[in-house]
């Protein structure tokens, strides 16, 4: 069965002028996947996550989890997901522990069983030293990873992950998505919603690629990379900022999509890298720059996204 | 259960905030602590002597013969009057006047040149004494014009009875001038004794005799001066919790619960009984305080706990309404405070509400707080169960339309 | 200097957004005061009267001789009651006070013995306390009647050795009467303001107390705003932006000023035209008097905001200072009804040189002459609050 099967799903603020933050969204996630919506700040990737957690009602289309309609049976559809919010979301002045504890409760936990399971989350996230410490004598790193306990009390058969990586250190991140590994691996599914790609390669069995409200690719990463076709990646390094340069190979055959230089970085979906190489020396020559750098890749989604919808991921 | 832990979590952090305890039970306690201060202890109310200038223009009708004015005067600066009033005098009118128009002095009594001439002369020539206040005084002046009409009555009582027993003994065959005279003085001074010894009217205060109270009760100064400040300060104990609903909303825990299987009525539910306990362990607090501290007299202890969970009712219920209607911390701060002085004030919340009845009294019970210090009012004035039924059903009905009004608003914000 | 212009502009453009802080700080003032104008303010008409219930339980010729007297008084306004309501009317307030005539209360005149009168009244009514008054002075009145008549026939009566019977004691009285009704010697009781305030509490001195009130109420406002900014990281972008704190402080406190002299002008207009309270009599003095104590509640308000860093905290204590500077100075009750050393404590406050401003503006035709000391003390408060406020205000 599919843990979640959102079809044509519908969202407008403020009618009828409003801004449409969910256009007509479908996709399906199996259960025992992880699953992450990509797309850039704006995309809708929160407002979907929301319908989906039963906050806000959609005006178009239907949403199930676990087999149960957001709309219709909210409660039983709250039974199964564990919801981390992109903001902390906790109780400052009470301490981890009383945090985690006061959210078991309302997952509907009690007694000898929830203080089991909070010591049990606290190992999990590895604050069981620091568990009678206020939340507001606690790091952004440790408030992050309380934030995420709290979603994980009742042992929910689904977890949603709103952008639970913005803002914090390597090290940190480096922790939660190894976390969000491991609870999948316990069979727990997941839906992860990032604008960061290197997560959503990481994670991912398969991605959404949402835009401006719209779901414009779902696939696994090779099915979407698939979709820029046969092309290989380029990633030049100028010698001297290059958007004019970037103009023209625009214009030449061959090239299917150059990124918006970043100084004197950009990189290019070439249909033949081997025939191609040497127009670019030669483009660059002409425009009196040096390549400094020139490497070949496989495509990758921010390639995707782009060539998709001509932006970049992060604009 | 779930609406218990909401409710005890809020409890407990409403009672780790430093500033919320102070305002909920610091100041009030300090503020009827001053106003205690301000009115006195114990059974009466203090109020500072009244600053009184007196010039006496009188010159008497001769000597060895009483002046009217040295009579007022001396009725004045009696030692019995010592406590009331501080009395000075000046040379003239116009600087009796200057000095209560510079604050000098409360009232000037200005006893013109031919008082004792008047009341000795044939009753053609008349005398005025003026009493010129402070406009911005009440209390006082009234207290001096209360002594000098007084005394002017009398003395013109003594003048009456000089008159009548002159005219009565005429018309009763007395002709001789010497013995007219003799019996208009006795029955002058006969006057002016009766009057020290005994008025045969006298008029006696006592305070209202409350329904169900076997006699008049006369709260002490505490519990009068306490039991408003306590309804006041117990909204804002009530609005401190309710805000929280604003701050939690805020900081994302409020969207978090509404992402567990809690229903949201739980959740609402369980923030009205935090406030509802909150600003009933105030009250409490606050009565045991006035009780033991300050020597407040309730009444009845049915009543004074019935009133007590009444209050923390309506407080709560005012409390959630006000923050219900606001977006931020900060705006339900500002509302609240100014819809709470608003009712306190046309609920005659405050010493000094003028009462002249009537419409008041009907503006009065358009507030809950008016329908609620008016059970108070029937509590410390010696009253029971009786005279509490009707003000108890008032504030019942309107805390149960405020927490209608709350919900309402809040479920469509939050749905 | 330009900084705190644009400072207090871009306050005044949240504030000119922010229709609910609108609604406290002008509508729910005016709704108010006109509620309190109509109420105190109509009782203040030269023919309103304080109701007083009364029962005449003893229902002579003597009770009703002295209610007839009693209702010539142009203080109060008789309503008869039955003797089980007077206590509750009382206590309810629907009338400033009870008077009881009890039962042989004729008789006992007739006989030559004492009699009482039962005044009822709740103790903190100032309404209760004109009563009392104008009840008094009836019944001093009376008292003369009776007192001359009896002395007079008691001397003639010695001196003639005729009876003291009831024709020489009705002669005496009759004559008694005669001579008590054009009396030779009369009280009048005027004041600076040219006519007496006829009421105790009156709307003149009630508006001013409120407009104190609701002016100290932008202390919340002013400070809640500075320390949601701080929450918000603003205070801290400013001042990397190079804003200083008396800047940013100077900035609010002119916002505020203007916000809250706007409303001052308001209720004052509203006073003035429509309850007749003489405001304007010395313009520029009550000028004055409005801005410093906006002024001060700003400065104020600035000064808890720079000293207490939560929200909550600043919340409480803008709440307790408001109420406790309202309550002490005098914009509550009247300080003289309070002992001595509390109105000199009280003075201490700026609050209580405020009111004592406005009542002399109003009352006593105060110039701006008169106000220069009052308002020298508010404007070493209003300085020191701002001085202490820039010291120890942080971004952060």
């Amino acid at each position: 069965m599919e843990a979640i099967v959102v079809e044509r799903l519908r969202k407008q603020f403020d009618p009828p002028k409003g801004p449409v933050a969910v256009d007509g969204v479908s996709f399906q996630i199996a259960e025992g996947e992880i699953f992450s919506l990509l797309g850039p700040n704006g995309a809708g990737k929160t407002t979907t996550i929301s319908i989906l957690s039963c906050l806000l009602r959609p005006d178009g289309g239907e949403a199930t989890v676990g087999g149960f309609s957001v709309t219709r049976e909210p409660e039983k559809v709250k039974g199964l997901i564990g919801v981390v919010p992109q903001d902390i979301a906790l109780y400052e002045d009470l301490s981890g522990r009383e945090n985690l504890l006061f959210w078991g409760r309302m997952y509907g936990m009690n007694g000898a069983a929830l203080d089991k399971r909070v010591d049990e989350v606290l190992e999990l996230i590895g604050l069981v030293d620091r568990q009678k410490d206020r939340v507001d004598k606690y790091s952004g790193g440790m408030k992050r990873r309380v934030n995420i306990g709290a979603a994980l009390l009742h042992k929910p058969r689904l977890l949603y992950l709103d952008e639970p990586t913005v803002g914090i250190d390597p090290q940190s991140r480096r922790s939660i998505l190894d976390g969000v590994k491991d609870l999948n691996a316990a069979g727990v599914t997941v839906l992860y919603t990032t604008h960061y790609m290197e997560e959503a390669q990481e994670l991912s069995n398969r991605i959404g690629i949402m835009d401006r409200g719209a779901m414009i690719a779902v696939g696994t990463q090779d099915e979407l990379v698939r979709l820029v076709g046969e092309r290989t990646r380029v990633d030049l390094a100028l010698d001297r900022e290059a958007s004019v340069l970037a103009a023209e190979w625009r214009a030449l055959p061959g090239i299917s999509t150059v990124s918006e230089p970043d100084d004197g970085r950009l990189w290019l979906l070439v249909e033949d890298a081997n025939t191609l190489m040497p127009r670019l020396f030669d483009g660059a020559r002409a425009a009196g720059a040096r390549i400094t750098e020139i490497s070949l890749a496989e495509p990758n989604l921010e390639m995707v996204f782009l060539h998709l919808t001509g932006r970049a991921l992060r604009d | 259960m779930r609406a218990l832990s909401i409710a005890w979590k809020d409890i407990r952090h409403v009672y780790r905030n430093v500033a919320g305890l102070a305002m909920m039970l610091v100041a009030p306690l300090l503020l009827a602590s001053a106003l205690g201060a301000a009115f006195g202890s114990g059974d009466n109310f203090v109020i500072a002597a009244v600053k009184t200038v007196v010039v006496d223009q009188d010159a008497g009708a001769g000597a060895g013969m009483p002046a009217a004015g040295a009579a007022l005067t001396g009725a004045l600066t009696s030692p019995d009057m010592a406590d009331l009033l501080r009395v000075t005098k000046a040379a003239t009118p116009e600087a009796a006047r200057a000095a209560v128009d510079a604050g000098e002095a409360d009232v000037a009594v200005i006893i013109p040149p031919g008082l004792t001439a008047a009341l000795m002369g044939d009753g053609s020539a008349a005398a005025e004494v003026q009493v010129y206040k402070d406009p911005a005084l009440s209390v006082g002046p009234a207290i001096v014009t209360a002594v000098v009409d007084s005394v002017v009555q009398s003395l013109d009582g003594a003048r009456a009875a000089a008159l009548t027993s002159a005219q009565l003994a005429a018309s009763l065959g007395v002709t001789d001038p010497a013995a007219l005279s003799e019996v208009a003085t006795k029955a002058a001074e006969a006057f002016a004794h009766r009057v020290e010894t005994g008025a045969p009217v006298a008029l006696e205060e006592r305070s209202p005799v409350t329904p169900g109270a076997e006699a008049a009760k006369r709260p002490n100064v505490a519990s009068q001066v306490l039991i408003g400040m306590m309804v006041f300060f117990m909204l804002f104990g009530a609005a401190t919790p309710a805000r929280s609903i604003l701050d939690e909303h805020r900081q994302g825990t409020l969207s978090r619960l509404f992402t567990t299987p809690t229903p949201r009525s739980t959740i609402l539910g369980g923030k009205y009984v935090s406030v509802f306990v909150v600003v009933l362990v105030q009250s409490i607090i606050l009565l045991l305080a006035g009780w033991f501290l300050l020597g407040a007299e309730w009444g009845e202890w049915g009543p004074v706990i019935v009133l007590a969970l009444c209050g923390a009712l309506i407080a709560a219920s005012l409390g959630l309404v006000t923050v219900s209607f606001a977006k931020t911390p900060g705006q339900a701060g500002a509302a609240s405070a100014a819809i709470f002085v608003f009712l306190g004030l046309i609920s005659g919340n405050f010493v000094g509400t003028a009462n002249i009845g009537g419409t008041f009294a009907t503006v009065r019970r358009i507030s809950p707080l008016g329908w609620l210090l008016e059970g108070w009012g029937n509590v410390l004035y010696g009253g029971s169960w009786a005279s509490i039924a009707l003000p108890v059903g008032a504030v019942l009905a309107y805390a149960l339309v405020f927490f209608a009004v709350a919900t309402y608003f809040f479920r469509r914000r939050y749905a | 200097m330009r900084r705190v212009w644009h400072i207090a502009a871009k306050e005044l453009l949240q504030a000119r957004r922010d229709r609910l802080a609108a609604l406290f700080t002008l509508v729910l003032p005016v709704i108010f005061t006109v509620v309190l104008g109509i109420l105190i303010g109509g009782a203040d008409a030269a023919n309103s009267r304080l109701p007083l219930a009364l029962v005449d339980a003893d229902d002579t010729a003597a009770s009703r001789q002295f209610i007839e007297r009693l209702q010539a008084s142009p203080l109060v306004e008789i309503q008869t009651a039955a003797i089980g309501d007077v206590d509750k009317a009382v206590q309810d307030q629907e009338v400033a006070a009870g008077l009881v005539i009890p039962e042989g209360f004729g008789a006992a005149l007739d006989a030559g013995q004492p009699a009482s009168l039962s005044f009822v009244r709740l103790e903190t009514s100032n309404g209760a306390q004109s009563a009392w008054q104008a009840v008094q002075a009836t019944v001093a009145e009376l008292n003369a009647g009776i007192l001359a008549a009896g002395t007079a026939a008691e001397q003639v009566s010695i001196a003639t050795s005729r009876a003291l019977d009831g024709g020489l004691m009705a002669s005496a009285r009759s004559l008694a009467d005669g001579q008590l009704a054009a009396p030779v010697a009369r009280l009048e009781v005027t004041s600076a303001s040219g006519s007496t305030v006829r009421h105790a509490g009156g709307f003149d001195q009630s508006s001013s107390g409120a407009l104190v009130n609701w002016v100290l109420f932008s202390l919340l406002t002013v400070a809640t705003g500075l320390a949601w900014e701080r929450r918000r990281g603003l205070i801290r972008r400013l001042s990397t932006a190079g804003v200083r704190g008396r800047e940013l402080i100077g900035g609010k406190m002119l916002a505020m000023v203007i916000i809250t002299f706007a409303q001052q002008l308001l209720l004052v207009l509203l006073g003035q035209l429509a309850f007749g309270v003489d405001y304007f009599r010395s313009p520029l003095a009550l000028l004055m008097t409005m801005v410093s104590l906006s002024m001060f509640a700003s400065a104020a308000g600035l000064l808890i905001s720079s000293v207490f860093r939560s929200e909550q905290a600043v919340i409480a204590t803008t709440v307790i200072s408001a109420q406790l500077l309202a309550a002490l100075g005098g914009a509550w009750f009247p300080l003289e009804i309070t002992s001595a050393s509390f109105s000199r404590a009280a003075h201490f406050l700026p609050t209580a040189w405020i009111m004592d401003s406005l009542h002399g503006i109003i009352l006593k035709g105060w110039g701006a002459a008169d106000i220069l000391a009052p308002m020298g003390i508010v404007w070493i408060w209003i300085v020191v609050l701002f001085a202490v406020a820039v010291w120890r205000f942080r971004p952060e």
